[in-house]
């Protein structure tokens, strides 16, 4: 201590005052030159109602002369003729005669009030958005195609269809497209390798954007969006005075280039719809789907046209930050140097008559699925409908000195609510055990082994083995695509998810607010595949795959890395390993490219997003898919609420599920991953075993059979029908319903079988 | 360049946010998650309870007066009141069309009201009677109107005129109720002093429900140090003006007030205008705390309720225009769950608000929720969960606790956490005369004083199941004192004791000083100083008992006393042990210019020793504390002050003693110590902070250079 009182002696006082000072100030100002506030551009929210820099037509646009189209080809069902001025296609069915026109139906165009700018817009073949990079601040701005100023080069027919290439040449962009038609649907594609640029970036296209487009005109009709389970946007007189359209990424938004969050379901299925009277189509993105977003504009919001599209991205938006520390500065940029790759296919699936609506739609996507994606129905099971149990293993939660594990359910306990379901009457059920690794849920990236506290490998075997005699098969949850422990060798700066700055993603998924890092899908192909013997020797019967199949990102990783559109096939090349080791895998929330690798999805969503412009939830994903996957809602004992949630998975075919602890559930309270309302599982047993009772008699018998109706009786009273005939009329409301000479009671619903059908 | 940076501060506090969204929770279909807050203050995650089904509003048609079958689209504009009658017809204060709206039950036009013989301007309240009489707050034109069922204009009323009104008070009425009686309850902007309360004539007859001008701890400094003439310069200090109001059947006047407020936002005035709600707690409109990361600096930071609803069975809904949230409590004022919140930039979604004014409940208990950016009305009912709570929770507060405790079991296995379950099946417990069960439920739903009760019976239970042995316990241990006594045998021990071989051992003899200095401090004190008493090792041992007893209070403190969630040990012992060094050093820096005699090690031994009590008393305390209750607090509480003080007296007298100081040398030197702490503290928090980045500056280099 004499130190301090050397310099503390009066001689040496100011010197030592002054020397803390000049390190005070070295440091302010060192530290002081990092403050420099960047000057930041403003996010990119951009007014659609913008004029362009470019000639704008004097006259007022005008949709194409009828007797300007030439027919170009057709086939059995339909027959095609195109504009060879506009580039516009006119396709006529031919089992009704119904004409479909790839513009804005012209019986109301002389109604139309909007703008000149946007009647530009609705009266050309395709939109284009574009930013000039040379400018300080990115701006984008919309552009459609001027004819007299732009131009149609290379106009030929080709089988099935024509061919041309748009030229702006103001703006500098070249884009070949292609339309052709087979069987029942018109096939519209633009042709990446032709794409040209010149000063200005192409942001996005919409091709034909306004392809049947129709006013509000007491026509029962919808537009149908891929929100959640299937949404319709009914045709009405909108005249609230909200502008806000249905603009969602396909797949879900890409967390490299993180935009706005607005809380809506993510789009699983590439797929948009419309309904107007008896015309209707079913539009399948078939190709370059990743990059696209679905965009519905409801009448009265951009014209009093209703018009759905897709929009075809070949850039993105991200921010650009400019401090490590801080996510608060930063400004926003494009990727500059590239543009999306492959090529974008949209198919328009024509509907007859008696199949234009939502029923129908589905109907043909489900085709789509057996003929294009090779699905396959279901077999029979005859041991009725599966219950799907998902026990959690255990967690983590903040302790006195560190990290504090938090127990579950232990293998053998789960051997006891297995065999306590089966007494009680549960003939078919599926185990998902979940959080079995080491440090429970939350240690993400930990495998093999399992948790010596829940019984470690051999726990899990003889778990296996008990349920195999109960022919019960058990899944593992895993979650490759995250990590926060370094298992598996994992080096976020080497393997982790990159964006264009170089920077690793990190992702809040726990309730620690903890980063996790994405990790590249190339590297979980390789983690997955050398897991894989480890699983064999367990005898489980498949993986529960999280993020894989759900989450998909481009990756700039230079090692790991892969684009979109290349991450669908590396993550399907994860499925395929699975399925053809261990023979099963199951989703949760799966976009639909996982599908035939896929036999069961869990917690699919069962509702709209609410906004105000959808009107109600349809049951597309589910009359498409039922019968070839199976599928589960929110677990039974997670509802919102649990006689409504009940109706609702038996309207839509859904099959049970729950979700359960040994442990109370108040031992998670503060658990880092795991939250559930309620889990415990002797609370729940005779429950559960009393819904899986009404759910086996009444869906027992249609696992493997399509859904062949399904329509709304009355407000809040809906009907299902499957292909043998068997019919389920769910009644909402808190009165009876009266069905014929029959009564559905409140907040219930009955069964009829073909033979009571026909009484 | 300023909007700019507006913008990307919304922008960039939108991606914040949505990092922040956890996949893992038990995500709801509708699109808001519902939440309650346990004793902890812990938010923990509810099935919703309203759910949304329909929306109202959206299209209201105006008929050409010329040619009735033409209709013109004419949405509300800015509306900022819903009124529902018992016969559940809707009034809408169309604020931007200077009009009532009236719609049936299920939300179709009934008619516009436009007071045609004397236009309104801005109405912004509205009031219907049971007998149709329509009162409407005319903003604009500074006046309430009062009008027949058809709408007729039957009184104006205007600022009343009275001596209790100052004159350059400006009537602003915006919103108002009326009684039974036909007073009215008229809030009116910027009126300080409350609810006007008017008669049916319109005369002044007092004011209501003032709220209390709240004096922060700077204002209580200006008022001290400034003179009467500067002080009458500052700002007047005025109490917040209440936003709004509601009344139920039974004659209650609840009101909001928003402002820089932070308690009684929500007040039950029965008629005398005392408020009635008797729970805990004393803040109302819920959030999340991680709601205010994402704002902007200056923004407001604390809920700003704009209106209250009460439903038939007198549970409160509040609303907040800040973070959106709808709260809901019991008629005492207990949350019973909050839910909602702020709709993302570019999507209107049911459930979510963009700007909620105001809400009204019908007779089916059914919500409405009006938003005047969206200009609509959100219609909710009550799920399944929410009638299982709010039907239980009428049996608890009516005192029905064993008919509730079915209820609240059924809600407790929906869900595990919800704490006003685990509070109604508390009650049931203790009324059913199962204490421990009581006390287990009470400690879980963190009610001290049910704990403190049910342990009290459990206790007398105790006594008088045991008071035979006890008593003769006590009758033999009198008996054998006496004796003792009387045999001199204490006299020989004592004697003995004092005579005993006193150990050698230098760190016992060092630890025996501590006892010494409890008992003669200021000899004690002085011998560290000039005797050599007391090593470093004896006061280093001393301090890490001393922060042993402080972790043993934290652990064994009886939950009567003490309400923890979670002993955080690393700040327990930041908290306390630099505190501590830096007494120490600040004290050793001051005291060497300061004519002290005392070393460093002086000090340092010194200030442990004085830590002494902490461990004799403190840890005893913990423990006895668990077979004392709240009423026996008073003794707690004295002594847990008694150790204080102690503490707070020795180190005084070290300090005098230790540096050879008098009295007031001593003072001075206390208060130069206790500045150069501060001024430490300052210090070091700057320098880390400006150096952070210089640091995070250098790590990223070190990165790159390894990685790469």
């Amino acid at each position: 201590m004499k130190w301090i009182k050397l310099l503390l002696t009066k001689q040496s006082l100011p010197t030592v005052i002054a020397a803390v000072l000049i390190i005070v100030a070295v440091t302010l100002i060192a530290a002081n030159t990092e403050f420099v506030w960047k000057s930041t551009a403003g996010p990119t929210i951009v007014p659609e109602d913008e004029g362009t820099n470019f000639t704008q037509p004097e006259k007022n646009p005008v949709l194409p002369e009828e007797s300007g189209f030439s027919k170009v080809a057709e086939s059995d069902v339909l027959s095609l003729k195109m504009d060879a001025k506009t580039g516009h296609f006119i396709m006529e069915d031919k089992r009704n005669n119904e004409v479909y026109y790839s513009y804005p139906d012209p019986k109301y165009w002389s109604k139309e009030e909007i703008s000149k700018t946007w009647k530009q817009h609705l009266s050309s073949p395709i939109m284009i958005q574009y930013v000039d990079f040379s400018e300080p601040i990115l701006n984008p701005k919309e552009l459609s195609f001027t004819p007299g100023v732009d131009s149609i080069k290379d106009l030929k027919t080709i089988d099935g269809g024509f061919q041309l290439t748009f030229e702006l040449p103001e703006a500098g962009f070249t884009i070949p497209v292609e339309v052709t038609v087979d069987g029942d649907y018109v096939q519209t594609k633009i042709i990446r390798e032709g794409i040209k640029e010149d000063k200005l970036g192409l942001i996005w296209v919409r091709l034909y954007p306004f392809f049947g487009a129709t006013h509000t005109d007491g026509q029962e009709g919808y537009l149908f969006i891929p929100d959640g389970p299937g949404a319709l946007i009914n045709f009405k007189d909108n005249q609230l005075n909200v502008n806000k359209l249905y603009d969602e990424s396909v797949y879900g938004s890409d967390m490299v280039y993180q935009g706005l969050d607005n809380n809506r379901s993510q789009v699983s299925m590439p797929v948009f719809g419309m309904k107007s009277g008896s015309k209707g189509f079913l539009a399948v993105l078939n190709d370059g789907e990743a990059y696209a977003n679905i965009v519905a504009s409801p009448s009265g919001v951009f014209s009093k046209y209703n018009w759905v599209t897709a929009q075809m991205n070949f850039r993105s938006s991200f921010l650009q930050y400019t401090r490590k520390n801080f996510a608060d500065s930063g400004f926003v940029d494009f990727n500059r140097d590239e543009l999306f790759g492959s090529d974008r296919v949209v198919r328009y699936y024509i509907l007859d008559k008696e199949n234009a609506d939502y029923v129908g739609m589905a109907k043909r996507y489900r085709q789509y699925l057996i003929e294009e994606k090779g699905l396959k129905k279901l077999e029979a099971d005859t041991a009725g409908v599966p219950l799907h149990l998902t026990v959690v293993g255990g967690d983590q939660e903040k302790g006195t000195l560190a990290n504090r594990y938090i127990k579950g359910t232990t293998t053998s306990e789960a051997e006891q609510m297995v065999k306590k379901l089966h007494e009680l009457g549960v003939g078919n059920m599926s185990v998902t055990y979940t959080g079995w690794q080491e440090g429970g849920y939350s240690a993400y990236g930990r495998t093999l082994p399992v948790d010596s506290s829940i019984g470690g490998d051999s726990g899990m075997k003889s778990f296996v083995d008990f349920a195999h005699s109960l022919n019960v098969p058990v899944y593992l949850d895993t979650e490759y695509a995250l990590n926060n422990t370094g298992a598996g060798g994992f080096e976020k700066e080497f393997a982790g998810v990159t964006n264009l700055a170089g920077q690793t993603i990190d992702v809040r998924m726990l309730y620690n607010e903890d980063n996790v890092s994405a990790v590249s899908d190339k590297f979980n192909l390789k983690s997955v595949k050398s897991d894989l013997e480890g699983f064999k020797k367990l005898g489980i019967d498949g993986l529960v795959v999280g993020r894989t199949g759900q989450e998909l990102f481009s990756d700039y990783n230079t090692k790991y890395g892969s684009s979109r559109d290349e991450a669908k096939d590396v993550q399907v090349d994860i499925l395929k390993a699975i399925q053809s080791s261990l023979g099963g895998v199951q989703g949760i929330k799966s976009n639909f490219y996982s599908l035939p690798y896929v036999h069961h999805i869990q917690n699919m969503v069962s509702d709209y997003s609410y906004d105000l412009f959808s009107d109600e939830a349809v049951p597309f994903a589910q009359i498409a898919t039922h019968g070839l996957i199976t599928y589960s809602f929110n677990y039974s004992n997670n509802r919102d609420e649990n006689g409504n949630g009940f109706l609702r998975e038996i309207e839509y075919g859904a099959v049970p599920s729950f979700v359960f602890t040994h442990a109370d559930t108040s031992d998670f309270l503060s658990a880092y991953g795991i939250r559930f309302y309620s889990t415990k599982f002797s609370d729940w047993a005779s429950y559960a075993a009393e819904e899986y009772k009404r759910f086996n008699e009444t869906l027992g018998d249609v696992q493997n059979q399509f859904i062949a109706e399904h329509r709304t009786l009355a407000h809040n009273v809906k009907e299902t029908v499957y292909e043998n005939g068997k019919r389920i009329i769910v009644n909402y409301n808190t009165e009876p319903y009266k069905y014929g000479n029959l009564e559905v009671p409140a907040k219930n619903f009955i069964v009829l079988d073909e033979e009571a059908v026909k009484q | 360049m300023n909007y700019k940076r507006g913008g990307l501060w919304l922008f960039l506090s939108l991606i914040i946010l949505s990092t922040v969204l956890l996949p893992q929770a038990a995500k709801a279909d509708v699109k808001y998650n519902t939440f309650t807050k346990n004793s902890a203050g812990n938010l923990i995650w509810l099935q919703p309870a309203y759910i949304p089904i329909d929306v109202i509003g959206e299209d209201l048609y105006m008929a050409d007066p010329n040619d009735p079958s033409v209709k013109t689209v004419s949405s509300m504009s800015h509306p900022k009141d819903i009124f529902i009658d018992d016969t559940n017809q809707m009034y809408i204060a169309d604020t931007g069309n200077n009009r009532i709206v009236q719609l049936d039950s299920s939300g179709r036009l009934v008619r516009f009201i436009t007071v045609p013989e004397s236009a309104l301007n801005k109405p912004e309240g509205v009031f219907v009677t049971k007998e149709g009489e329509i009162f409407i707050a005319d903003t604009g034109n500074r006046r309430i109107v009062k009008l027949d069922k058809d709408g007729k204009l039957v009184q104006e009323i205007t600022k009343p005129d009275s001596q209790f009104i100052s004159d350059t008070f400006v009537f602003t009425p915006v919103k108002l109720i009326v009684d039974e009686r036909g007073f009215l309850y008229v809030a009116s902007q910027g009126s300080y002093e409350g609810l006007l309360v008017l008669d049916p004539n319109g005369n002044l007859q007092g004011y209501f429900g003032t709220n209390q001008t709240l004096l922060s701890a700077m204002d209580a400094l200006k008022k001290w140090l400034y003179t009467e003439s500067m002080y009458a310069k500052e700002v007047l200090k005025r109490p917040e003006t209440i936003n709004s109001l509601a009344s139920d059947g039974s004659g209650f006047i609840y009101t909001v007030t928003g402002g820089s407020i932070s308690s009684n936002q929500l007040k039950k005035l029965n008629s005398r205008g005392d408020n009635m709600l008797r729970s805990s707690q004393g803040t109302f409109g819920e959030y999340r705390p991680s709601d205010t990361r994402g704002l902007a600096p200056t923004a407001v930071k604390t809920p700003q309720l704009i209106d209250v609803a009460v439903d038939s069975d007198g549970n409160i809904a509040v609303v907040d225009q800040q973070f959106k949230y709808i709260s809901h409590y019991d008629g005492n004022g207990s949350l019973l769950y909050f839910w909602g919140g702020p709709s993302a930039a570019g999507t209107s979604q049911i459930g979510l608000m963009k700007s909620p004014v105001a809400l009204d409940f019908n007779s089916k208990n059914e919500l409405f929720v009006l938003d005047d950016q969206e200009n609509i009305i959100q219609k909710f009912r009550m799920s399944e969960f929410g009638q299982n709570v709010v039907e239980a929770n009428k049996l608890t507060l009516s005192g029905f606790y064993e008919e509730s405790e079915k209820l609240w079991q059924d809600v407790l296995r929906l869900n595990a956490e919800f704490t006003p379950a685990i509070q109604g099946l508390a009650h049931a417990a203790f009324k059913k005369e199962q204490f421990a069960e009581a006390k287990r439920l009470f400690k879980a739903a963190g009610d001290q004083e049910g704990f403190s009760e049910s342990y009290w019976q459990i206790r007398l239970f105790w006594f008088q199941q045991n008071f035979s042995w006890i008593a003769s316990l006590v009758l033999v241990g009198i008996f054998l004192m006496v004796a003792l006594e009387k045999w001199s045998v204490t006299k020989r021990l004592k004697a003995k004791w004092r005579s005993r071989e006193r150990s050698k051992n230098p760190l016992i003899t060092h630890f025996k000083h501590a006892f010494f200095v409890l008992r003669h401090p200021v000899d004690g004190f002085t011998a560290i100083r000039y005797e050599g008493k007391g090593t470093y090792w004896s006061a280093a041992v001393i301090i890490v008992v001393t922060y042993s007893a402080l972790l043993i209070r934290e652990y064994f403190t009886s939950f009567s006393f003490q309400l923890v969630h979670f002993v955080n040990v690393y700040n327990v012992f930041t908290q306390f042990f630099v505190v501590w060094i830096m007494w120490v050093i600040s004290n050793y820096l001051v005291s060497s210019i300061y004519r002290g005699e005392g070393r460093f090690r002086d000090i340092f031994i010194g200030s442990a020793y004085a830590l002494v009590p902490y461990i004799l008393i403190g840890i005893p305390l913990a423990i006895v504390s668990n077979v004392m209750t709240l009423s026996e607090s008073s003794v707690y509480n004295f002594v847990s002050e008694g150790i204080v003080i102690w503490i707070g007296l020795l180190m005084f007298w070290n300090t005098q003693w230790i540096h050879n100081y008098t009295v007031g040398e001593t003072i001075i030197n206390i208060v130069l110590t206790l500045v150069t702490m501060i001024v430490i503290g300052i210090l070091i928090f700057i320098t880390v902070g400006l150096t952070s980045d210089l640091f995070s500056f250098l790590y990223e280099i070190f990165q790159e250079v390894t990685l790469r």
